[in-house]
Formats: structure tokens, sequence, C-alpha cells
């Protein structure tokens, strides 16, 4: 049985004048205890949406659509918003978000912020001694200077400690899943290096096993995820494992993405990077045929007509009919 | 040193800060009346009713009370024994000092009331024990003048006595009257003072002629056995005393007892068995430098002078007095105004939809409103019109002033109306606040992630409520601040006692040292109310707290 298992799930924003947004569209993927799900895709092409979605909590003006969700077997959507918030949140679902830098409550001590997300999970079970014992033993697998940054508040701490102390945080219930939504992508690359590092203790020391990891960056996602989901304008185009979507990538825009992604190899200096011409569709309107073909350069008639379902094509699954 | 106490630090420096502001604010306040026309000049003005001597004494001491003048001890030379007992001998002061009844302070008190007939007896007998006691004999003349007019006794008018108060020295000296026949006289009334004289009346009227006896005359014996009267010369820059006329021996030296004035203090050398020195208090004005230290003084002191206008009520009386209707006033308004205001704004800020559609315009046509609008209305619609609550005052007029029920009662009655115009507009000042506060602290990262790691609502909202809060909190304490000199409109409107009131009317009169103590009072209270806040904020807010320790 999956973990995590999303089928058809479609989300839109309601906005103010009545009309739906569609960020996410369709989206289908399942998740084996123990698996790392990469989510690929430039700015705005519904990441954190998805995120939002996958949690349970619609927060207006996020709606769901359609599809449904389904955590260790029990169906999400529809569900109290109380139950989810006690029983899912935190315990099976848990977020690292994007941004540590406002995530963290300027006005309380990391040790409370902690404190408050255990409080509201185990109401009255443990004292607050053994408590903050956990927080403490949890943080020290962080590689911070525990009992300061315990003590600390947010302002008091460096990008880094406040990345890693938000870590600390959402996984303090070791969680079955986490959703990581492009937690490094704020620091300097030692920094960098550091947050993924203490994810990988963390997975090690079986504080959790399964994450969807989410970011703009390719070659981190190479290092990090067992299988990659590219996602365009509220579609995931192309799903495969990290070797197959890294080095022959299939959809036209995983394609262009990897071509324009930059690296360090030689003769890259005054090679203009390939930028991918156009911009993506506006996604209040209704689109017709894929999304991305008009910005394709291999796009045929058919396919800006069609609407692209997914197919399997070279044991991975890709939403275009000309993928071979 | 403090480097490593960050906190003690933060305090010291925004405390000197603040000590600075308050010294320039002192220095303000101590010059603006300065710059004009010479307060005591508008004050005298228009107080109409006096004229002459008691006008000019009038002004000495407003000028005494407003700092312009000092009294300076001088000391006079003066060749005589003032003190002698029943056996001729003479008695220092500090002997009579340390004998318990002291003259002076009789006469002294004396010259600061007035005095019935009945009471001059009373002198009398006190009198009379005194020399009893000290062996000293009771001098067959007590002189009494003073009184309302000028004393000026024309000889060749002997029947223009209009003023009766007019009793001089001459009079008495010229009827050859008796002390007690003094005190029959109609309308003896003593309210300055009383020198005792010889019994040989004839030598001194002779001699005294046209001197005015306003001033203080002595009758000293010399050494020889001489007596003599001297006069204070009126001179400040070589104060001496003139001898003016000779008693020659017809005094019977027996009935010479003592000789007091107003504001001379004796200082008698032992070892100058000729020449005692007598140290006077001269009035002298003061520079402006010296009335800058006296003033700052008096401030330190906490002493804010005294009224001009409701002379001689102490400045600290009146305000002290004024401020608890102040308090009382705007306190409860405030204070529930701001609980009221910010529960609703957060309530609006976190449930949206149709409450904050219907509070949110309120609120803000509320908060538009002037206070005098509102306080009008009220008037007009529930005192005017239904007749429910009264128009005016503080408290009904049949009730007095204490901790009784009734007079509870009687002022929270009154109450009502200024507080209902009072407390609609601070309460939907801080609903507006708040909720726009509130708004944002929701669209905050830390509530979203909070949110999704499955936080409990109540924990959220204590999140939203307390960092809202922060920018609220220097609301109430300015607020708080201001409040003292803040009402004065409601408290025109309503005719009610409170510091408001007094200020104005010591504006509309020229009362400076009220409206100095007025004004020091208020930015006393503002200055504390922002260094609270100052000091709060930083230990409440740690995005400033962390600042503070360098971190």
């Amino acid at each position: 049985m999956s973990i995590f298992e999303a089928k058809h799930l479609s989300l839109h924003y309601l906005t103010r004048f009545g009309s739906k947004v569609h960020a996410a569209v369709d989206i289908s993927f399942e998740l084996e205890e123990g698996e790392i799900l990469g989510i690929a895709g430039e700015s705005g092409c519904g990441k954190t949406t998805l995120v939002s979605g996958l949690s349970g909590m619609c927060i207006p003006p996020l709606n769901y659509t359609s599809g449904e969700i389904f955590v260790s077997g029990q169906p999400l959507i529809g569900r109290p918003l109380e139950d989810i918030r006690e029983n899912v949140l935190a315990k099976e679902i848990s977020m690292i978000p994007q941004g540590a830098y406002n995530a963290l409550n300027p006005t309380r001590k990391i040790k409370d912020l902690a404190m408050d997300v255990l409080k509201s999970h185990e109401k009255g079970k443990a004292n607050k001694k053994e408590m903050y014992q956990r927080i403490h033993n949890r943080f020290e697998l962080l590689g911070l200077d525990t009992d300061k940054v315990l003590n600390s508040y947010s302002v008091q701490l460096t990008p880094g400690e406040k990345q890693r102390s938000v870590i600390g945080i959402s996984t303090l219930l070791n969680p079955k899943m986490v959703i990581a939504d492009e937690p490094t992508s704020a620091l300097d690359v030692t920094t960098q290096k550091q947050v993924i590092g203490v994810i990988f203790d963390l997975l090690e020391k079986k504080v959790f096993s399964t994450m969807i990891f989410i970011t703009h960056e390719l070659p981190l996602l190479r290092h990090v995820a067992d299988r990659i989901a590219v996602m365009y304008a509220g579609e995931i185009v192309e799903m495969g494992t990290s070797e197959q979507l890294v080095f022959s990538p299939k959809h036209p825009y995983t394609q262009a993405l990897m071509s324009a992604m930059l690296s360090a190899e030689e003769g890259a200096r005054k090679r203009k990077p390939e930028a991918i011409e156009g911009a993506p569709p506006n996604l209040a309107e209704e689109i017709v045929g894929c999304r991305f073909a008009p910005r394709c350069k291999h796009a045929t008639d058919g396919c800006k007509k069609n609407k692209q379902e997914i197919r399997i094509v070279d044991n991975r699954q890709v939403r275009c009919e000309n993928a071979k | 040193m403090l480097k490593n106490h960050p906190t003690i630090r933060f305090i010291l420096q925004r405390g000197i800060w603040y000590l600075l502001t308050f010294f320039v604010a002192v220095t303000i306040n101590f010059f603006l009346p300065r710059f004009g026309a010479d307060p005591i000049d508008l004050i005298m003005s228009k107080q109409k009713g006096a004229t002459g001597k008691q006008a000019e004494d009038k002004r000495t001491a407003y000028m005494k009370e407003f700092g312009l003048v000092d009294q300076q001890k001088v000391a006079v030379t003066v060749n005589r024994e003032i003190f002698v007992d029943g056996n001729n001998k003479p008695i220092s002061y500090e002997t009579l000092s340390k004998s318990g009844l002291l003259v002076e302070d009789t006469l002294t008190q004396l010259w600061n009331s007035t005095f019935s007939v009945t009471d001059f007896a009373a002198l009398q007998n006190a009198l009379k024990k005194l020399n009893e006691k000290k062996g000293l004999k009771l001098p067959d003349w007590i002189d009494v003048w003073g009184g309302c007019e000028e004393v000026e006794i024309d000889d060749e008018r002997e029947d223009n006595y209009e003023c009766l108060p007019a009793w001089g020295l001459e009079e008495i000296l010229r009827k050859n009257l008796t002390a007690s026949e003094i005190l029959s006289l109609p309308g003896i009334n003593i309210n300055m003072g009383v020198k005792v004289y010889s019994a040989n009346a004839n030598a001194l009227s002779e001699k005294l002629g046209g001197f005015s006896l306003v001033s203080e005359a002595y009758l000293v014996k010399e050494k020889s056995g001489e007596l003599n009267i001297y006069q204070y010369n009126g001179d400040t820059q070589k104060p001496r005393y003139v001898k003016i006329a000779g008693a020659g021996n017809k005094v019977d030296d027996g009935n010479v007892s003592f000789l007091i004035g107003n504001e001379v203090l004796y200082n008698k050398a032992e070892n100058e068995q000729d020449e005692s020195v007598l140290t006077m208090l001269i009035p002298i004005r003061r520079s402006l430098f010296g009335q800058y230290i006296q003033y700052l003084g008096m401030i330190a002191r906490g002493d804010l002078g005294t009224s001009l206008v409701r002379y001689p009520q102490s400045v600290g009386n009146i305000v002290s007095s004024a401020v608890p209707w102040t308090i009382a006033l705007q306190l409860p308004a405030i204070l529930i105004g701001w609980f009221f205001g910010n529960t609703l704004g957060a309530l609006a800020a976190y449930k949206r939809g149709l409450f904050d559609k219907i509070l949110f315009p309120c609120a803000l046509l509320t908060n538009s409103i002037p206070m005098f609008a509102i306080g009008m209305l009220l008037v007009y619609v529930f005192a005017e019109g239904l007749g429910i609550f009264p128009a005016s005052g503080g408290y009904a007029i049949d009730v007095v002033p204490g901790f009784t029920i009734a007079f509870i009662t009687s002022a929270a009655y009154y109450y009502i109306l200024p507080f209902l115009s009072l407390f609609p507009i601070f309460a939907s000042g801080q609903a507006t606040g708040m909720r726009t506060m509130g708004i944002y602290e929701l669209g905050t990262g830390y509530v979203k992630y909070a949110k999704t790691l499955g936080v409990s609502e109540g924990r959220i909202l204590m999140y939203i409520f307390r960092n809202a809060m922060l920018p609220q909190l220097t609301g109430l304490a300015l607020g708080l601040g201001t409040m003292i000199g803040g009402a004065l409109i409601t408290e025109m409107i309503f005719s009610y006692p409170g510091l408001g009131s007094a200020l104005l009317s010591a504006v509309q009169t020229n009362d400076y040292p009220l409206i100095q103590g007025g004004a020091l009072l208020v930015m006393i209270t503002v200055l504390v109310a922002n260094l609270t806040v100052d000091l709060l904020i930083g230990f409440f807010d740690p995005r400033v707290k962390a600042g503070l320790s360098g971190g």
C-alpha cells in the first residue's frame, strides 16, 4: 500500500470576481514508503499550490476542484478540518516551508514554537519537561548549538539556523511524509549543503522516510530524488526516475528546461543560456490543446488542438502525444 | 562596563534622552511667560479692586511668588540693645527664643491675620503673661496701626477719619489714650502688627511728628541710658538705622520692653556691647538667570508655585484637586475603549465576512466624527431633549464630595454622557488599527506555517493577537499619557471639573504659574508614557530586544 496517493487532483484559486484560476490540474502520483519524489518546474508553475493542496488544508482562496488524495489508504479530502489538523498535519504529512525567514513567529522563542506544535497534537499526554527533552533531542540531530538556538528568537538566528530549526520543528512528530517546498532556495551554496545534509541525516536516522522535495533546481533534485515530476502550467508534464529525466528527457519542456540549466562545464563562458521562448499561459483563461504548445519547438497542429493526456513512454509518464 | 548589561544600558540611554527632553521643555516653560509683557503687570491690571499700599504689597507678594524677587539678608548696624529685662539687663535673642513663648512668633502670627478686638485682648494677656514670666513689665502703650488704605492723617483736618482703621499712632498719642481705651475705639481691627512704646507718650508724640509709622520705628535704649527712636532708612544699598528722634530722660526705663518689626531678624553679636548687628530681609529683583535657577530648584523640589489669580492657593493644590476628575473622566473611557476596540478589531480581522463589512465602515465613521460633535449631540438629545441625564457638572450640587454612596452614585450618573462622548471615538480608532494589524499578521508566513503544522487555532489566534497588539500598546500608553491635558473639549462641553477647565481659566486670566504647572504636568505624563512605551516595546518585542544585545 502506498503511503500517499493523489488521483487526478485539481486545484483552483477563486478570484474576487468569481472567476477561477486553475493552478494545478489532473495531478496523479503515488509514493511508496522510503521514496523521495522531486517536483521541478519554473516559478509560477503551481508547485507551491500543489503543496498546499496535498496537505489537505486548502486555505481560501485555494479550493479543490476534483480528484482525491489518500494518506495511508485513507481519503483526505472531505474529512473535517479539525480531524485533519489533529491527525494528519505534522503526524502524517509535515511541511518544510519556502523561506524559513518568515515562517517563525518573531515574538516567540524557538522552543516555545516547537512546544506549541507538540502541545497542539498531544493534549495532556506528556509533561512539559519531557516535551522539552524531546525537542532538545531532535534539535541535537540538526547540528546546531541546541541550547542557544532553542532559547533564541528567530531574528537572532542566521538563515541556515532558521532553516534547520524549521526542519526540526516540522519533523518533531516523526511524520510519515515530509513535503519540503524549496527549502534551500534562499540560501547560499554552503548553507544549502548543510541543510540538505541535515535532511539526509534525518532520513538516515529514520525520523522520516518519505519526502516530496520541491525545487526549481534540477541538479539538486538529481542528488536527492528517486523520481522527478516536472510541472508546467499546473500540470505534470513528465514523471520518471531522476536518471531518466536528467539524462534522457522526453517531453519538449523537460528538454528545454535541461538545456536552459547553467552548468560549469568547459566552454560555458560566453555561452548564452538557452532560454525557453515565450511565457507560460494565463491560467485564468481556458486552454485548448497542449499547455506548452505555444512555446514548443516541436508543436504540431494536432497537439495545439488536442488536450494532452498522460502516456507511458520509455517506462515513464509523459504528457505529450509526440514524445517517443 | 555597561557593554555587558545591554538592558541597563538601554534604560539609561533612553532615560538620559528623556531627561534631556524634559529639561528643554522645562526651559521653554520657564521662558515663555517672560518673553511678552510683564506677567505681574497683566495680573495687576486685571485686579482692579486693589490700590495704593495694598496693591503694592500684593505686587511684591506676586513678584516673590513668581520668583522675580528674592529676599536678601542685609546686615544693618545699630547702636542699641533691644531686649532688656526688669533689671534693665539685656536679654539676648537666643535666650528669648529658647524661653518658649516667643513674642516674635506671636506677633508674626498676628501680622498675617486679621484680629478682632477680643483677639487683641488675648494678645495683651499673652504679652502680660510673658512679661511677668520674664520679669518684664507690661508697657502702657500698645500701638495699633495698619488698615485698609494708606494711613495718612491730615493734621489740619482732624475730623477726617473716614477710614476706620486709620487710627494711627499719632492719633493715639494725640488723644493720650491708654491701652484699654485704644481697645474700646470703634472699629479697631489689627491686621498688621503691634508695636510697644514707652509710657511717655507726649515725648514721642512731639518727636515722631511727620513720620509715617507704617515702616518700623524702634525705641532704643542707648548705653548711656538715653532713649532714642530709630528708623530704617529704606536704602537697600547702604541699609542702616537712622536716629530720628531722642526720647530724652523723660521715658521711664522700666517701661521699655521691646520693639519688634516684621521682617527683622535679630542677630546680636555677643561681643559687641555697643553695636549689635541687625540682619534684614530686603526684597531684591532677581536676574533672569537667578530666576531660572530658582525655577529649576522649585521644579526639583516638586513645587509648582502659587497661583496668582487664586492667590494664595498653590498650583500644586489646584492641579491635584483637578487631576482626579480628569483621570476619572478619561481613564475608564480609554481602558474600556482599548479593550473593547481591540477585541472587535481582532474579531473583524479573524472572521472577516459580514461582521467585518459592517463593523469596519462604522468604526471609520465614528472615528472621524469630532469629539465635540458627539458631545453636543449627546447633550442635545439626552439632556436637553429627553432630560434623562444632566447636561453639565461632575456631580449634583446638593452632594458633598467624599467617599459616600450618595456622592459616588451622583458622580457616576453625571459621568455617563461624557463617557459616551469619549468612548466610541477611542474604541473605534483602536478597532480599525487592530483590524488592519490583524489582517496583516494573518497573512504572514509564520501563521501559514503554524497552520500547515496543525497548531491549534487558539494558539494561532494568540500569535496574531500578541503580534498585532504591540503597536496597539503604544497607542494605549500614548492615550494614557496625553490623557491629562487631552479632554479639554469634553470638559468644556459638559462643564466638567478637571485640569482642562482649570487650564482654560488660567489662560483666560493670565495665571502664568498655573499655566506653567499644568503644562509641566502634561509634559511629564507624555514623557513618562513615551518612556514606558519605549521600554515596554523593548522588552516585549524580541525584534527590538535582539537589537539591544547586538545579536
